[in-house]
């Protein structure tokens, strides 16, 4: 191999650049909420995608217009979040509403966007399995490449610094998965 | 991206129809591609297109990246006969100038450095480090990784670089991505992506480009199949230069090589379902056109169609429906 193309090829592994590999809040547009979002949706309607999966601990009322605005441009899709239901916050009023208020609040949301036919479904399963990381990844086939996890829950994405990181590994993904599958077992669908 | 350029360059690429006869330049082995400009320009009218892209850095500019491209005019070609200057943003600046002379660039690679006076009147000093040069050519190859002004044309490029790997004192890994903004900038208005290419950082290229476009197209009609080839020579530089193209199958199990010869269109009848094709031409020993790739055999579209606009949870959303279409080739097999 020549000087340049090992030149390429060493300093191509170490760049490894990736738009949607990320501190939101180091990003230098202005309006960085309004640029990951645009980032996060073109990459996910650049592909088919039927189905989409969010888990975070803290999934709240409040997450639903977010993933909604995200992820309800393109018709037909159907979106499963799990969640332990620990938010304790429902449009910042207070700090004591006890899981069965948020799982009301998010059922009302849910009824409504269905009533709009924003999603094909949008399911919200509460496990009794404990959730740390946060995920977002479509398990459809041929969308290997739509697998993040993230560093904060999704409202507190653009308020403090955290990360979204792209999962490469094929082995990871596939663990991603199984723990999804392992998380809606051990719950119920609110 | 980098289409944008060879965009540009399709639109330049008009043959020469003012009636005289284009002047014909010899094929030869010289040891530079800098030094070879001057033994075609008093024979042909060339410009040495060339682009600095700089950081402010202590009263001077670093070169961040440069390259020429050596290009023969045609009638629709227009120049820029100075130097102009451009702040992209924050200390990224980027010079331009089509120089009727290598010998500024010759100096520039020798010294390192080199003066330049732009159209507002400014002086800039801009300096490059290197401690190694290669040549080597590139092919027509849709799958290949490398950094290509053109899209179309075959092109002996030189480079010049330095052996380490990091580029005003920060790993080059890591330099653009501490300049992503500037860098997107660049990309923007001028087609370069060294956020795609980080290799090419603290390096500066020559490109010459043969100016010869090759097509070649599979037919099929009345059970039979066969393959076209059609050849522009842009400037009737390489009369009688021999081709070889060679076809084969998806299993490589049934292959065909003919040799027409580059003056003439050329149609072969093909007994098999083709679906790899490389063309190489030579002018006498010398390679001046290379390409290979696979005959499209579908396309695939996605569509997403606007539907409406929807207000939920405070968040308003375009709504588009989406649309996959497959286009498929025939196939005899």
């Amino acid at each position: 191999m020549n000087e340049w193309d090992k030149r390429r090829r060493e300093i191509g592994e170490d760049a490894d650049f990736d738009p949607l590999t990320t501190i939101p809040m180091l990003e230098f547009d202005n309006d960085v909420l309004n640029s990951i979002k645009l980032r996060i949706r073109k990459e996910f309607d650049s592909k088919i995608v039927k189905n989409i999966v969010v888990i975070d601990p803290y999934f709240g009322p409040a997450d639903i217009g977010l993933i909604t605005s995200v992820f309800g441009s393109v018709l037909s899709r159907t979106i499963t979040v799990v969640t332990n239901l620990e938010s304790v916050e429902i449009d910042d009023e207070s700090d004591d509403q006890s899981k069965e208020d948020i799982a009301n609040k998010m059922r009302t949301l849910v009824a409504e966007l269905k009533g709009k036919q924003v999603f094909n479904d949008f399911l919200i399963f509460k496990t009794n399995a404990g959730i740390h990381d946060r995920m977002l990844f479509s398990p459809d086939i041929g969308c290997s490449s739509l697998f993040f996890v993230v560093g904060a829950s999704y409202n507190m994405l653009f308020k403090k610094y955290s990360y979204i990181v792209r999962v490469t590994n094929a082995s990871m993904r596939y663990k991603m998965i199984q723990l999804f599958e392992l998380y809606k077992k051990q719950g119920y669908q609110i | 991206m980098r289409n944008r350029l060879r965009d540009y360059t399709l639109y330049l690429m008009k043959r020469n129809d003012n009636g005289k006869k284009p002047i014909k330049r010899a094929a030869k082995n010289v040891p530079s591609l800098l030094t070879r400009g001057k033994a075609v320009k008093e024979s042909a009218r060339s410009v040495y297109r060339t682009i600095f892209v700089c950081l402010k850095d202590r009263g001077g500019f670093k070169l961040v990246y440069g390259h020429t491209i050596e290009w023969r005019m045609g009638p629709l070609d227009y120049e820029v006969k100075i130097w102009r200057k451009h702040n992209v943003d924050a200390d990224m600046f980027v010079f331009f100038c089509d120089l009727t002379s290598i010998d500024v660039l010759s100096a520039f690679i020798d010294k390192g450095e080199t003066e330049i006076t732009c159209s507002d009147g400014t002086k800039s000093t801009v300096s490059f480090r290197h401690d190694t040069n290669e040549k080597s050519t590139l092919g027509i190859n849709s799958l290949s990784q490398e950094y290509n002004p053109f899209m179309s044309y075959f092109t002996e490029v030189e480079r010049w670089f330095s052996t380490g790997r990091d580029f005003l004192g920060v790993p080059i890994s890591e330099f653009h991505l501490l300049h992503k903004k500037e860098l997107e900038l660049v990309e923007r208005s001028y087609g370069i992506s060294l956020n795609e290419h980080p290799h090419l950082i603290g390096t500066f290229a020559s490109f010459l480009p043969t100016r010869l476009r090759a097509d070649i197209s599979r037919h099929e009609a009345s059970g039979k199949s066969w393959i076209e080839f059609r050849c522009v020579d842009e400037f009737d530089e390489y009369g009688n230069a021999s081709v070889e193209i060679y076809v084969k199958n998806k299993n490589g199990d049934n292959n065909i090589t003919v040799k027409p010869r580059l003056a003439s269109d050329y149609n072969f009848l093909i007994p098999f379902d083709p679906d790899f094709c490389r063309v190489e031409i030579r002018y006498g020993n010398k390679p001046i056109y290379r390409s290979e790739g696979y005959f499209i055999r579908g396309i695939a579209l996605t569509l997403n169609v606007q539907e409406s606009k929807l207000s939920i949870a405070g968040e308003t959303v375009d709504r588009t429906s989406q649309h996959e279409i497959m286009i498929k080739a025939k196939t005899h097999e």
